[in-house]
């Protein structure tokens, strides 16, 4: 089965009269009879074992968010574990996006709160995320058509940069040492997503589908604990999108690095999402297993446009 | 493969110096720097010893608006600064121009640092407005401080040790040293981390904060180096005088020095400053002594500055249309096409 989901237009004032919409959904927490059963018959997946088991990473709280009239979250809450890939889906404006923007640090929330590992981090500015370990990336792909490949992939490691301007402007002790460091690990990385022959080239001059996996492997230099990411396989071709879900699955794989996945491919999201999460006008309407999203009455109305 | 060859590689990679061509460019910058005085007479040497000085602060002024996009209109206010604090310096302290340098550069970087404030609120326009109110706010008080708009430079401030400042050819290689230094700490700066997170807050700086970068501090990073560089400037600008007034550090000279900027190449930081300096100002001087006697002759000198503004302006405006990356570009395409000539495909 193939589906991609391409929701018609949204129109605002729908929840407002559909009473079924709910505001809060209780996040699933599975007993150890449901994980054990999990466990004997989903072979498929080692992180599927452990669904909705784990130690949370990230979470929120009750986010709210307009722009104007718009809401664009309207009481978001959710539990990111560790080690998990979530999906994160919707139609057009339900406010994936927003989220993420709200977890970076991009927009404050109006009401609500967002920690990571336990700790506050509402008003934390977004650079010092990054550092916490919260990488990021866009949905247009690399922003800094500017630079080249190898540029834009070291930019990231910046927020590690511990050499100090006088140390730059003579190329002298950890300005060098950093630089060298710093090439190896962005190496590494296109080595990984295969980019090597792009390495020189400015991104801007690249094919959508490089610039996006060019973005992905600037997001992995970070080494992050969870990564968010936004459509990254959006407008892609069928082999361009293997090659993003094979350096994902990888990258979880041998660093077990906690994921959120916005994307619109249903069946990618079956395929390798441990969990889903379906957001509609700005409202969480469904989290689950993804079999169980296909299912579901709100998430259906919600694509349909019931 | 060895790990250790890896690294090399990386550092040859990265290195300031990466093709045979850039080395003889440079190795022929160097030697026609270092013989300038054996071939120029004193009016020509004077020329190139400004060339010098505006280089300088138009590679701190490229910092600031060409690699991490925030705009300024007050780099020749501080140049200003630089400049009276040597005169200070040395008229009231009695201090060698040589050792108040240093200070010209930190006191003109402790302005720019200040000038970096409103970047943290404000972009574009709003903050060409804010640093414009800077500019006039200094030369307001350079006119305070110098109501005369003339303070001399004593010429014993100008010796140090064996080294007569007063003199043309000891002047132009102590600012060629300078000048060269600042060059390249600049471009090591632009190659380095800092470099990149400038780029990326030049570029986007909602994105740059989201991939890590510290987008305040980048900013403020970028308007003290400009201000550094301006102080400097300004301070070899004072050595290089007899006596300086403020007239030469006015919002026309800021325009001018941006001009530069842009006309030789926003974030070609080393070169592209150094050609807009010798398109702007020595190519300019050149023309401009040849222009007027003939503008003269015809009955306009009372246009002939006009004229010069009108043509500056034109220019710089057919430059950022036609080429915004600056002359540097054209050049660059050039050397492009001879590199893969005659595949020119
Ligand atoms: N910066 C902004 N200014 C104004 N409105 C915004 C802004 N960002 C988002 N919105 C609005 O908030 C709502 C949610 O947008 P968001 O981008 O989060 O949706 P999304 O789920 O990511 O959609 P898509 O699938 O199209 O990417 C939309 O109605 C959008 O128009
Ligand atoms: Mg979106």
């Amino acid at each position: 089965m193939y589906y991609t989901l391409n929701p018609p237009a949204t129109n605002f004032n729908e929840h407002l009269i559909n009473p079924n919409w709910v505001h809060l959904v209780p996040h699933p927490q599975p007993s150890m009879e449901e994980a054990k059963v999990d466990m004997v018959w989903d072979k498929s997946s080692l992180y599927k074992r452990v669904w909705g088991m784990g130690e949370r990473i990230l979470w929120a709280e009750g986010l709210h968010l307009s722009f104007g009239g718009v809401r664009a979250l309207d009481g978001v809450s959710i539990v990111i574990r560790k080690g998990e890939l979530v999906g994160l889906i919707g139609p057009n404006g339900a406010g994936k996006t927003s989220l993420l923007n709200v977890i970076s640090g991009i927009y404050r929330p109006e009401r609500g709160r967002v920690y990571f590992k336990g700790k506050d981090i509402t008003g934390m500015p977004p650079h010092e995320r990054v550092k916490l370990g919260i990488a990021r990336t866009f949905q247009h792909g690399e922003m800094f058509h500017g630079m080249t490949v190898l540029e834009a992939i070291m930019l990231r490691l910046h927020p590690w940069h511990r050499g100090s301007i006088i140390e730059a402007a003579l190329w002298g002790f950890r300005a060098k040492r950093w630089e060298v460091e710093a090439r190896e690990r962005a190496e590494h990385i296109i080595d990984l997503l295969e980019l090597q022959e792009y390495r020189h080239r400015p991104v801007g001059s690249l094919p959508p589908g490089i610039q996006k996996k060019v973005d992905l492997a600037a997001a992995l230099v970070q080494d992050p604990e969870v990564i968010l990411m936004d459509e990254p396989m959006a407008g892609l071709s069928r082999e361009e999108k293997e090659d993003i879900i094979r350096a994902i699955i990888e990258v979880r794989e041998t660093r077990g690095t906690t994921m959120v996945l916005v994307e619109h491919d249903l069946e990618v999201v079956s395929d390798i999402c441990d969990r889903v999460i379906v957001m509609d006008r700005g409202r969480v309407i469904f989290d689950g297993h993804p079999e169980d999203a296909v299912r579901d009455e709100a998430v259906i109305t919600a694509y349909i446009g019931g | 493969m060895p790990a250790g060859v890896f690294k090399e590689t990386y550092e040859g990679d990265m290195a300031f110096i990466r093709y045979p061509i850039h080395k003889a460019a440079l190795v022929l910058a160097v030697i026609a720097g270092l013989s300038a005085p054996l071939l120029l007479d004193t009016y020509y040497l004077n020329l190139a010893i400004t060339a010098l000085i505006f280089w300088v602060a138009v590679i701190g002024l490229n910092i600031t608006v060409g690699l991490a996009g925030q705009i300024s209109l007050a780099q020749a206010a501080l140049m200003g600064v630089g400049a009276y604090t040597v005169a200070f310096a040395a008229l009231k302290l009695g201090v060698n121009v040589v050792l108040a340098l240093p200070l010209a550069g930190i006191t003109a970087m402790i302005i720019g640092l200040v000038l970096s404030l409103p970047s943290f609120k404000l972009k574009e326009y709003y903050l060409a407005m804010a640093s414009l109110a800077a500019q006039l706010l200094l030369e307001y008080a350079f006119s305070r401080i110098d109501p005369d708009q003339y303070t001399p430079i004593p010429p014993e401030a100008k010796r140090l040790a064996s080294i007569d400042l007063n003199e043309p050819e000891a002047l132009y290689y102590f600012t060629f040293i300078v000048a060269a230094l600042m060059a390249l700490a600049a471009g090591n700066i632009a190659r380095s981390s800092y470099g990149r997170a400038m780029k990326a807050v030049r570029d986007n700086d909602v994105a740059a904060s989201i991939v890590g970068v510290n987008v305040p501090l980048t900013k403020a990073i970028a308007f003290g180096i400009g201000g550094f560089y301006a102080g400097i400037a300004g301070g070899l600008y004072a050595i290089y005088s007899v006596g300086i007034g403020w007239e030469a550090f006015t919002l026309v000279n800021s325009i001018e020095l941006l001009g530069m900027v842009l006309i030789g190449g926003p974030g070609r930081v080393v070169w592209g400053s150094l050609l807009g300096v010798l398109v702007l100002r020595t190519g300019w001087t050149l023309l401009e002594s040849n222009l007027v006697p003939i503008l003269a002759a015809m009955g306009f000198s009372a246009f002939a500055s006009a004229i010069k503004y009108i043509v500056l302006g034109t220019l710089i405006t057919v430059v950022i249309i036609l080429e915004p990356e600056g002359l540097i570009a054209v050049l660059r395409r050039v050397k492009e096409y001879f590199r893969l000539w005659p595949y020119s495909y």
